[in-house]
């Protein structure tokens, strides 16, 4: 390592003197500020001593040294940064599981978290920030996003806690702080402010500038006394300034990264661009003969700027969609005491098992059950649904959904930070750090178009100074600007962001990056029966009698044996009962797996598989209801006394709201539709012919199941898997998409690419639309700014484009686009 | 035309105050909720005054 670390250094020094500006004193080797101790912190390397200003860069360079980071040297392209006196109790509170809510996230005998680390400035960071991490007992892994400024760990947290990692962050020089909603959005809003300030700057002197220009240009034309001619142009220079040093600092700066990084940004063209017309410029007014281009400058940064602030703003939009769902969630909670007092506590200081009160109007703050109470919800902000559903004892209610009608008391199952809603933000948040591949495409195209344009412009400039052309500079500044493919790396990720945006409002989540674009080339769909088609819920079909009693005796005593029992079929059947009083039942016995038996009105009844019934009358199995059971769709229940059945009950799985739409619509699309399904293949048959589905598979494993994909797969389809979460999971994983029916599954441990909230099937094909949409939208930008620039570019090259137009030609073109993905924030 | 070398200079300082004023607002977060100024003009700040004034009788009942 030493010898790559002497090489390094060789070009680590150069650098070192660029960044330490102030000439008194020697800079010191890390942070670049001068050191005013000359000898007291130094070290001594094979090339000679080093010094620091203080002992705490010296404690940062033996760390990075004695790691062997010495690389870090070679690759920054920044001092790095004065480490301040840290102290390891500052970060104690960290480790506080209760503070962790929200933002670690335990998977296996791992912990993740994100932290958002301040004092990033160059490639460099990334790469000792990660290095740094990944030698620290426990850390699996450490990743840094350069562009959010975000560092992602996974580490066991029995060998390493929050504070070890904040204070290994902290030693190299960095901040750290846990990444949090409120974080990021003092992050973002910092940047709009940011970004507004140098906006206004450049409209203000800009203005400024173009009067005068204004005044130089009639004065070409009508004449101008040259002294008057020198002194507006040197006022346009002190005007321009600001312009070019403060409004267009971004652009030098991401330019420059480009170059550090080699992957070279629109930022290059743009910077080159200014650069050139500054400079020409200024050697104009400065030796007082040639053209100046103060106007195209300040027209040029302004309306680039304000393009920035409008994709900003829209990129903020597609993340407020998201941060709305947060926001809902209050920050108090009325918790009932033992002795059922009240007192009111910080949301986030509530956990599982405690029981809070929630009156009408107030939303839930954490996922639950009702133990008192009934009442109706508006569950729209998770579902989508607009009706507000009804919720009694014993049901679920979710975190974020607001109570209509009447207090009840609601047992928490799901501390905040751990509720459905939770899950689902953070999985959604992690698709829009990851990029679907046609957007890495964009920018891989964009990444060639840039050094084109920049390989053009100089071709131009060079033959232009070659041919002795006197219009060779603004010709080369327009190449350069009106070139610029903004547009074309805006044009895709502003419409998915406006897409996945759309669809978290109808309650379909983006959980993976692909699969907005995989959702646009499905052609065959397949769907699990039991929780995706159906609600898992089972509803009373109907009644046959077979003896005496008529239907509504027979369900009153059915009703009244179920009475006791926590089958699932209690429920339909009690609810069919209605409110009329039921028989007293006696000597009642449970059969685990086949039915129920009790004494009603004095006689024996069996409830159960008709082989339970038959069973009490000697093993005759009677014929009515074998011949149902054939046909029957859902399931059969039979009642029955000691003389034989008399009546039998089936039911059926309940479909979900829009099941029949949705197949409809996916048919006449022409995508191809399977049901695979590990239910008893009558029930699954019966399902598949309502819903008009017609290659049905009941009785799957899911091995079977994958193995169905599979064949799907090797036909060249393109699958989505439409599953209910946990017992799919597989499936979900194989198929191209896999789409998740989550309503109180754990997503975190779904393998979904999509996440659907909503009880409404249906808006799989509004996803499928909007997904469309979204890619005849990234279609027709992408079209529109390869036209723009097939367009723009010889006219540049002939010369007929100055500098101040090809400004606001780039500038339109970008508008352009992000006013194209802005319908899709629409309806 | 002599009056321009003081008027230009002139423009040139009202530039920079309202730069400057500009950059103020900015931080002071002015421009941080451009919608909701807009709304909050229609609503009446004596509403809960009113409210206020109509439970006391019934407080008093």
């Amino acid at each position: 390592m030493s010898t790559t670390g002497r090489s390094n250094l060789n070009i680590a020094v150069p650098l070192r003197e660029d960044a330490g500006d102030s000439p008194p004193g020697i800079p010191c080797f890390h942070c670049g500020l001068p050191v005013t101790t000359a000898g007291e912190f130094q070290t001594r390397t094979e090339d000679g001593g080093r010094e620091f200003c203080c002992a705490g860069c010296l404690a940062v360079s033996e760390v990075i040294s004695a790691g062997g980071m010495e690389r870090y040297y070679a690759l920054r392209d920044a001092p790095g940064n004065r480490p301040e006196a840290v102290d390891r109790q500052q970060f104690l509170v960290y480790d506080n599981p209760r503070l962790q809510q929200g933002w670690l996230i335990r998977k296996d005998q791992f912990a993740e978290a994100e932290f958002l680390v301040d004092g990033i400035a160059c490639a460099a960071c990334v790469w000792l920030i990660e290095s740094w991490l990944a030698r620290l007992p426990g850390v699996e892994s450490a990743d840094v996003n350069f562009s959010t400024h975000r560092l992602g760990v996974r580490w066991d947290p029995s060998l390493a806690g929050v504070s070890d990692l904040l204070l290994a962050v902290h030693r190299v020089g960095y901040r750290a702080l846990p990444y949090t909603r409120e974080a990021r959005r003092s992050l973002e809003e910092h940047r709009r402010r940011e970004l507004l300030k140098r906006l206004g700057v450049a409209a203000a002197l800009g203005m400024q500038v173009m009067v005068i220009s204004v005044a130089l240009y009639a004065g070409d034309w009508f004449g101008i006394e040259p002294a008057l001619a020198d002194f507006l142009r040197r006022v346009n220079l002190l005007l321009v300034l600001p312009i070019v040093g403060y409004s267009a600092q971004p652009f030098f700066h991401g330019a420059w990264r480009g170059i550090r990084t080699r992957s070279p940004g629109m930022d290059l063209p743009v910077s080159l661009g200014i650069a050139l017309a500054f400079a020409g410029s200024l050697w104009a007014t400065v030796s007082g003969g040639g053209d100046v281009y103060y106007d195209s400058i300040a027209m040029f940064v302004f309306f680039l700027l304000g393009a920035r602030y409008l994709e900003l703003g829209a990129r903020l939009n597609g993340a407020r969609a998201m941060d709305s769902l947060a926001a809902v969630v209050p920050g108090t909670a009325r918790r009932r005491r033992d002795d059922n007092t009240l007192e009111t506590v910080p949301a986030a200081e509530t956990a599982a098992g405690e029981r809070l009160l929630v009156r009408a109007g107030e939303v839930v703050p954490a996922d639950g059950v009702i133990d008192d109470g009934a009442s109706s919800f508006d569950e729209s902000l998770m579902t989508g649904e607009d009706r507000p559903v009804s919720r009694g004892v014993g049901d679920p209610v979710m975190a974020g959904s607001v109570n209509v009608s009447q207090p009840v008391t609601v047992t928490i199952t799901a501390r905040p930070g751990a509720t459905v809603l939770d899950s689902i933000l953070r999985l959604a948040e992690r698709a829009h750090a990851d990029k679907p591949r046609i957007s890495r495409l964009a920018e891989r195209v964009s990444r060639w178009f840039v050094v084109g344009v920049v390989m053009l412009a100089a071709a131009v400039a060079g033959l232009g100074l070659w041919l002795g052309n006197p219009a060779w500079l603004p010709t080369t500044i327009a190449v350069l600007v009106v070139t610029c493919p903004c547009a074309l790396s805006l044009a895709t990720p502003l419409a998915l962001h406006a897409g996945i945006g759309n669809l978290v409002r109808r309650g379909v989540h983006v959980v993976r990056g692909h699969a907005l674009e995989t959702l646009n080339r499905v052609d065959h769909v397949v769907f699990d029966k039991t929780g995706t088609l159906t609600h898992a819920e089972m509803a009373l079909e109907g009644i046959t009698t077979h003896g005496h009693l008529d239907s509504g005796e027979a369900l009153r005593i059915a009703a009244a044996l179920e009475q006791g029992a926590s089958h699932p079929l209690a429920r339909p059947l009690l609810e069919a009962a209605g409110d009329a009083p039921l028989p007293r039942v006696t000597d009642f016995a449970n059969v685990p797996g086949q039915g129920v038996r009790g004494r009603v009105d004095g006689k024996d009844y069996r409830l159960g598989t008709a082989e339970f019934v038959a069973e009490s009358m000697g093993g005759l199995s009677p014929d009515g209801a074998a011949a149902d059971r054939t046909d029957a769709a859902g399931l059969l229940v039979t009642l029955g006394e000691a003389s034989g059945p008399v009546a039998t009950f089936s039911f059926r799985d309940e479909l979900r709201a829009g099941a029949h739409g949705l197949v409809k619509r996916m048919r006449s699309e022409g995508m191809g539709i399977s049901l695979l399904s590990g239910d008893r293949p009558c029930a699954v048959d019966a399902i598949a012919r309502d819903v008009g589905i017609g290659d049905a598979r009941g009785g799957c494993l899911p091995g079977q199941k994958l193995a169905a994909l599979d064949n799907l797969i090797g036909d060249g389809r393109v699958v989505a898997m439409v599953g209910d979460g946990i017992n799919d999971a597989p499936a979900l994983a194989r198929a191209h998409l896999g789409v998740a029916m989550a309503r109180n599954v754990n997503l975190a441990s779904a393998s979904a690419d999509m996440v659907i909230t909503a009880d409404d099937l249906e808006v799989l094909g509004d996803a499928r639309y909007v997904a469309r949409r979204t890619f005849r939208i990234i279609r027709q930008n992408i079209a529109w700014a390869l036209a723009y620039n097939i367009l723009a570019v010889p006219a540049a090259l002939a010369g007929m484009v100055p500098p101040w137009l090809a400004g606001i030609g780039m500038s339109l073109s970008s508008v352009v686009v992000v006013l194209n993905a802005a319908r899709l924030t629409r309806d | 035309m002599e009056i321009i070398y003081l008027l230009i200079p002139l423009s040139i300082v009202l530039v920079a105050a309202i730069v400057g004023v500009f950059l103020w607002s900015v931080r002071s977060g002015q421009f941080d909720d451009l919608k909701g100024p807009a709304h909050r003009i229609l609503m009446d700040d004596d509403a809960p005054a009113r409210k206020n004034a109509s439970q006391d009788p019934s407080a008093a009942d």
